[in-house]
């Protein structure tokens, strides 16, 4: 009996059957992991305080728009600020379902900035910011034309 | 805000909360994260390595990933899904941001896979052939790298591979299709065709 086998599924099948193993980096990287644990949890505690006293600001530019449903939409000029200092521009493209996402690291903490654009050509800008109590984080957005 | 409530996956309930009491004691004691480290460290690393074939750089962004994880801990929110899949996310992330600069990966595994591949069983034609494989899922798009790599690699559900990448279900089925698709029209070019 002849099989056709999706050539595809195979080569996902083969590369699945990859294995890793380096016992040696387990414990060298446990090692640096507590030898970290206390500074990186101190750092932690002082981003919270600075942070939920703090504002974020997103500013987003749009540098042309094409209907969702096309392939081949523009880039986004977006501008983070984190208490009147900028500390991230960039340039995001969204993907076919008009949205975008990103990381911004900042000595305050990381932001996860989600940009999502919808249909109607609203913008909507959500951040989500770790290492931080969220509830009482103050998110301001403003949009650049 | 992704609300991670409106997609939580079902889980036996008693290892949830077992996993939820360790995730907040990790905050605090290392010992808590040390247990974490060790349940995720080889599922991780071996995405990473599945992603990348390389096996130097699966190391520094292992390290990348678990030090990201205990920066960040505070911020997980555990809301029924499993810790792992914030673990993926990460990973996913720190993978994405590598492959942008892929040119030094693919130079270095060139010559590491071939070494790190070569055994008793594995003859020169198989590495070629696996190295080809690899270049090709290389090639495509890395966000439908990523929702190949979690779903056919992983094991993961279409609804947890939208939760890792914090996007709908439809989104990760339109990834996987159009994945798919580039990595047949590649494996055609390339006439990897079994």
């Amino acid at each position: 009996m002849t099989q056709n086998v999706d050539p595809v599924d195979e080569a996902l099948h083969v590369l699945r059957s990859r294995d890793w193993n380096v016992p040696d980096h387990r414990a060298r990287l446990k090692e640096t992991l507590m030898q970290e644990f206390e500074p990186q949890r101190a750092a932690s505690r002082r981003r919270r305080t600075l942070i939920a006293a703090g504002a974020c600001v997103v500013a987003l530019g749009s540098v042309g728009f094409v209907a969702a449903d096309r392939m081949g939409l523009l880039p986004w000029h977006v501008t983070t600020e984190v208490n009147g200092k900028v500390v991230d521009q960039r340039d995001v493209t969204p993907d076919e379902n008009g949205q975008a996402s990103f990381t911004v690291d900042t000595e305050r903490g990381a932001a996860d900035v989600i940009v999502t654009q919808s249909p109607d050509g609203q913008k909507q800008i959500s951040v989500e910011l770790s290492g931080g109590d969220g509830d009482s984080a103050t998110v301001q957005v403003r949009k650049d034309e | 805000m992704i609300d991670f409530e409106a997609h939580a996956v079902a889980s036996n309930p008693a290892e949830a909360d077992d996993e939820a009491r360790l995730v907040a004691d990790a905050r605090r004691d290392p010992r808590a994260f040390a247990a974490l480290y060790h349940q995720h460290y080889h599922a991780i690393g071996r995405y990473i390595y599945r992603r990348v074939g390389d096996a130097h750089a699966t190391e520094d962004l292992l390290s990348d990933v678990f030090l990201t994880a205990l920066r960040r801990i505070d911020a997980y929110r555990w809301r029924g899904v499993p810790f792992r899949i914030w673990l993926y996310r990460i990973a996913s992330h720190v993978v994405t941001r590598r492959l942008r600069r892929r040119v030094r990966v693919e130079a270095r595994a060139a010559g590491a896979n071939a070494a790190d591949e070569r055994s008793a069983t594995t003859g020169p034609a198989d590495v070629e052939a696996l190295e080809r494989l690899q270049s090709a899922m290389l090639a495509i798009s890395p966000r439908y790298q990523t929702a190949l790599a979690l779903h056919y690699f992983e094991g993961l559900s279409i609804d947890q591979v939208a939760q890792v990448l914090g996007c709908r279900a439809g989104t990760v089925k339109s990834r996987l299709a159009r994945g798919r698709a580039a990595l047949r029209g590649l494996l055609g070019e390339r006439g990897d065709n079994s």
